[in-house]
């Protein structure tokens, strides 16, 4: 192995997942922090740590100069984006490709091509990947978009040509709401990525989102992983993901898995990645996206398959081979993922920073806890909200459900607000138990007020008796010494 | 007496006898005999043989309870101290109102200038946190009599941010 020390370029949970891989494959590890971040768990996990900056993201995790210096300062062979940050920035691919660091992800252009959603629509189109119709080149006039839009018919989704993680996203149900929706689009594009290109695709109703896991070495060797279903979303972001999907059989699972490879190939890929479908109603599938990083809801398919994706990962970047074949990655469990969110889910999911004053995670059998958090710790109000992910696993999916279930009424943080209650709501409900899921679950189930069971109202009430319990003690003791005076 | 409030729910909850960690308590009507057991922050309730791990934060008469992974913020009041409160709601909303943060974060944009008039629902300020943007409403028609922070200032929860009359 060439790599002996990875620099890390990211906090909490994912910074410490892929720490833990490292531990295990003998390699050092480097933790940058930012000024909130000092006392982070991932810097109390890794061998060497460096602070890079103020707390603001761009004054520290996003800064490509400071974190290629620190780099080679530690000696590190290796960078590891982590998600989020600079994780698909193909600038900082090429700095660590200039200064003789290995970034750990594809190559500088495969991330390029596929980091623009149109480019990548047209090159998946040209490769025989079915896409989403729609336009393929990049709109930025309002009057040809119109145009286009008339001739697909609507709905339509009007996307961030530069977009990602949910932003920038729109449905248009008719020409009247098309004008407002470009004019807010355009400038949430601008702001977050400083490209202000749309693009439009034939809304597809009640759509499932199913992504594939796929890896590709720089030999050619490519691997794709049974699918995951992601349709659980607020805000046009998962909160909930297992696999494999209860849509998809064997012979669709291959057809989608194949699809996936081909992309990958099409691209140049060289990293272990993710490619997005979505699924309409008759079980058609269409090319989304393709994720250039490792994702948040890895662990789900490493459950599944009992492969680690991070190590595999890792190796590739080392320039090996991929061993396993096609035949070696089989359903060995179904998983199920909850994130957990530093947010209010009884407050529309608004963010919910502090301290951390309690923590009691679960355990058993089939319980994966990967978190970035221990009692005591700060939730910064800087990043995002996203503290940890708590996996089970099965032999079928009741089984997963089940566990997870148990393993939420074990979970316990206090100090802040948790999504940990919302999942619970979730896999309570008839149609999550029974599959019946698509994109739009998470709001139908907002209108439905679910409560918890009536029975702990009681219960709960009880246990806020210490103050009268107090008092009551009180007057008590106060009776006794007065009738012992008096005697 | 003492009135226990969860969520929107009501309950009147006393103490009639105790015998070690075992309480008599009636709520509601409802008598229930409770073995309760305190570790740090953290209650073992048996009731009536039915066994509970209760986890608590408390903060003056504020409970936060947790059980089996479901949460209940909870307030208690004496029976002066819900007199008090029912007095002061009578007065309505009539008077002047201080609108606070409900969590720290960082002050994107101040929409409203001091002396402004407002509707009910209108965006005074706009506070970002995580990543996210929040529009902080005005809670009635009136007139912004006060503004408390300014452009890229980070608040901490709970933090005075306009007044409106």
């Amino acid at each position: 192995m060439k790599i002996k020390k990875i620099l890390i370029a990211n906090r909490s949970e994912i910074a410490i997942r892929i720490a833990r891989a490292c531990r295990e494959m003998g390699i050092k590890t480097v933790a940058v922090y930012s000024e909130i971040d000092r006392n982070s768990l991932h810097v109390r996990y890794m061998d060497e740590a460096y602070f890079i900056g103020a707390s603001p993201a761009s004054e520290s995790y996003l800064r490509i100069d400071k974190i290629i210096k620190l780099a080679k300062k530690s000696g590190a062979d290796a960078i590891h984006p982590g998600y989020g940050f600079l994780a698909e920035n193909p600038e900082f691919v090429e700095e660590c490709d200039k200064n003789g660091i290995i970034f750990i992800g594809p190559s500088r252009d495969s991330m390029y091509l596929l980091g623009n959603k149109t480019r990548a629509r047209a090159r998946m189109k040209a490769a025989g990947v079915p896409i989403v119709a729609g336009t393929i080149e990049p709109i930025k006039d309002y009057e040809l978009l119109e145009n286009e839009a008339e001739k697909i018919g609507y709905p339509i989704m009007l996307k961030a040509a530069a977009g990602g993680g949910g932003k920038g996203i729109r449905m248009v149900k008719s020409q009247a709401e098309l004008k407002s929706a470009f004019d807010i689009a355009t400038s949430e594009a601008k702001a977050a990525f400083g490209d202000d290109a749309v693009y439009i695709e034939k809304a597809i109703i009640n759509p499932r989102h199913v992504e594939v896991q796929i890896a590709r070495d720089n030999y050619g060797n490519v691997l794709w992983f049974p699918e995951r279903e992601c349709s659980i979303q607020r805000r046009h972001q998962k909160v909930l993901e297992e696999s494999p999907s209860v849509a998809i059989d064997d012979n669709l699972r291959k057809r989608i898995g194949e699809a996936a490879a081909k992309a990958a190939e099409a691209a140049g890929y060289n990293s272990v990645g993710t490619v997005e479908f979505l699924l309409d109603e008759e079980r058609n599938f269409y090319f989304l996206e393709v994720n250039t990083r490792l994702q948040v809801e890895h662990p789900v398919t490493e459950m599944v398959t009992g492969i680690d994706l991070v190590k595999l990962q890792i190796e590739i970047a080392d320039n090996k081979a991929i061993e396993l074949n096609q035949d070696d990655i089989k359903i060995q469990a179904h998983a199920i993922e909850c994130r957990i969110y530093a947010e209010d889910p009884e407050k529309n999911f608004m963010p919910s920073p502090g301290k951390v004053v309690g923590l009691r995670t679960p355990g058993g059998i089939g319980v994966r806890n990967d978190n970035g958090v221990y009692e005591g710790a700060i939730i910064p109000l800087f990043y995002d909200p996203i503290i940890g992910k708590l996996i089970t696993w099965g032999s079928d999916r009741e089984q997963a459900i089940e566990r997870m279930k148990r393993a939420l009424s074990e979970y316990l943080i206090k100090g802040i607000k948790t999504t940990i209650s919302f999942h619970q709501k979730v896999l309570n409900d008839k149609d999550f138990v029974e599959g019946n899921i698509s994109t739009g679950f998470v709001n139908r189930l907002l209108e439905t007020k679910a409560e918890p069971d009536r029975f702990y109202y009681d219960i709960a009430a009880i246990s806020a008796a210490k103050y009268p319990i107090r008092d009551f003690e009180l007057e008590k003791s106060c009776n006794e010494n007065g009738a012992a005076l008096m005697s | 007496m003492y009135y226990v409030k969860i969520g929107n729910k009501e309950k009147k909850i006393e103490i009639l006898e105790q015998s070690g960690t075992v309480f008599d308590v009636e709520l509601d009507g409802k008598l229930y005999r409770v073995d309760f057991v305190k570790a740090e922050n953290s209650y073992s309730l048996i009731v009536d043989g039915k066994s509970y791990e209760i986890d608590c934060n408390i903060a003056g008469n504020r409970y936060d309870i947790w059980i089996r992974g479901n949460y209940f913020p909870i307030s208690v009041l004496t029976e002066a101290q819900k007199r008090l409160q029912l007095s002061k709601k009578k007065k309505g909303t009539g008077g002047p109102q201080i609108v606070e943060t409900e969590m720290p974060g960082k002050i994107v944009s101040v929409k409203k200038n001091k002396g402004d008039t407002v509707k009910k629902g209108e965006t005074v300020i706009v506070l970002e946190a995580m990543k996210m943007q929040n529009e902080i409403l005005s809670p009635k028609d009136g007139t912004i009599e006060e503004i408390y922070v300014k452009d890229a200032q980070i608040v901490e929860a709970s933090e005075k941010l306009f007044k409106v009359k």
